[in-house]
């Protein structure tokens, strides 16, 4: 009866120990790598490019159609430095918005049409 | 990725795609106990020797097969409807991608910092190698960072076209004229595969779309090396 009553909590030890050595050197091989990643990639980092960053959540426009942002920011920018003039900084919010959010052939096609006098808008 | 295996959803990349799965597991379940309870009811229909002539009402049992069911519609519809909500939260990305659709294939636009554009056009079968799964890599493969947050900005050139990757539980419809936006967050590095939803012509079937989740170092290696070309 004892015998019974003792082997299961031996084996439950022992279970617990055979599962604790064998997660700790899983940990410390995965600790090594990510130690040496950053060391490669860090001078590239710095030297070349600049931080993740794109055009913020906008509550005008909280829906999945975007095409009105994307317009908008064109307007904006284009009226901001008609404005205010092509030295003033903060109209270049308006430029990054619209370059991260508008296709590059809607942009390239609202230029030439701007150059043209054709653009549909008033700016 | 999909195979001729996956008979329920396929392994999530995505929190939100989590999520769905769970809903759905939770709905297929009481699903399921509905249907063998009233299978069983009426097997032992065939079986039992119940017989009573005079049977006019059941006030109780009526109660009970009327509120139970409602009961059970709140336990599916409660999960669903916070699922719903969560899909709809507002979050602020870190990474926009822009994709267009065209006839028969997409192009992919990485304007946030440099500006990267490429084609994505499908492997075809006779120019495969032995690494490549048939009629879904691509070429040039759609990079992006995990554990961020991302924007993908949907549109198309010409006809109508449908964005998907299902592991992150994401489709959204191609437009031309309009730009359709879709937020996501990848759980784990790896690659995933989706293809056009939407039919568009010839080869609608042959334009899949693959991304390839990496570390956001290698991401911002990937940049740089992409605007050198």
């Amino acid at each position: 009866m004892t015998e019974t009553e003792s082997s299961p909590k031996v084996v439950a030890s022992v279970d617990v120990k055979v599962i604790e050595e064998v997660t700790k050197p899983v940990v410390a091989e995965v600790k090594a790598p990510v130690q040496e990643e950053p060391k490669v990639v860090v001078p590239l980092v710095e030297e070349k490019m600049p931080s993740l960053e794109t055009a913020p959540f906008d509550p005008r426009f909280p829906n999945t159609n975007q095409t009105r942002y994307c317009y908008s920011s064109y307007l904006d920018f284009y009226r901001c430095q008609k404005v205010k003039g092509e030295s003033y900084k903060p109209c270049q919010y308006f430029k990054k918005v619209y370059n991260s959010v508008c296709p590059n052939s809607w942009v390239e096609k609202w230029n030439d049409q701007r150059e043209d006098g054709t653009f549909p808008a008033k700016i | 990725m999909m195979t001729w295996k996956t008979l329920m959803s396929p392994d999530s990349a995505s929190p939100l795609m989590e999520q769905l799965t769970f809903l759905h597991d939770h709905a297929l379940m009481i699903l399921l106990m509905i249907t063998v309870l009233v299978g069983y009811l009426m097997a032992s229909l065939f079986v039992n020797k119940f017989n009573y002539r005079y049977l006019l009402e059941g006030q109780t049992i009526e109660m009970i097969w009327t509120i139970l069911p409602a009961v059970i519609l709140i336990f599916i519809a409660l999960p669903s409807l916070r699922l719903l909500y969560l899909l709809d939260e507002v979050n602020n990305p870190l990474v926009t991608v822009k994709t267009i659709g065209h006839q028969w294939y997409w192009s992919y636009e990485y304007t946030d910092f440099a500006n990267i554009e490429f084609d994505s056009y499908m492997i075809p079968s006779n120019e495969m190698e032995d690494y490549h799964f048939r009629l879904l890599d691509v070429d040039n493969r759609i990079a992006v960072p995990y554990n961020s947050q991302i924007r993908m900005i949907v549109t198309a050139a010409d006809v109508l076209h449908s964005w998907t990757i299902p592991t992150l539980g994401v489709k959204i419809d191609a437009t031309p004229g309009r730009l359709n936006q879709i937020s996501f967050l990848l759980n784990r590095t790896g690659i995933f595969f989706g293809q056009c939803s939407e039919i568009c012509g010839a080869n609608h079937s042959f334009m899949p779309i693959v991304m390839e989740s990496i570390s956001p170092e290698c991401f911002i290696s990937w940049i740089y090396n992409m605007s050198e070309i």
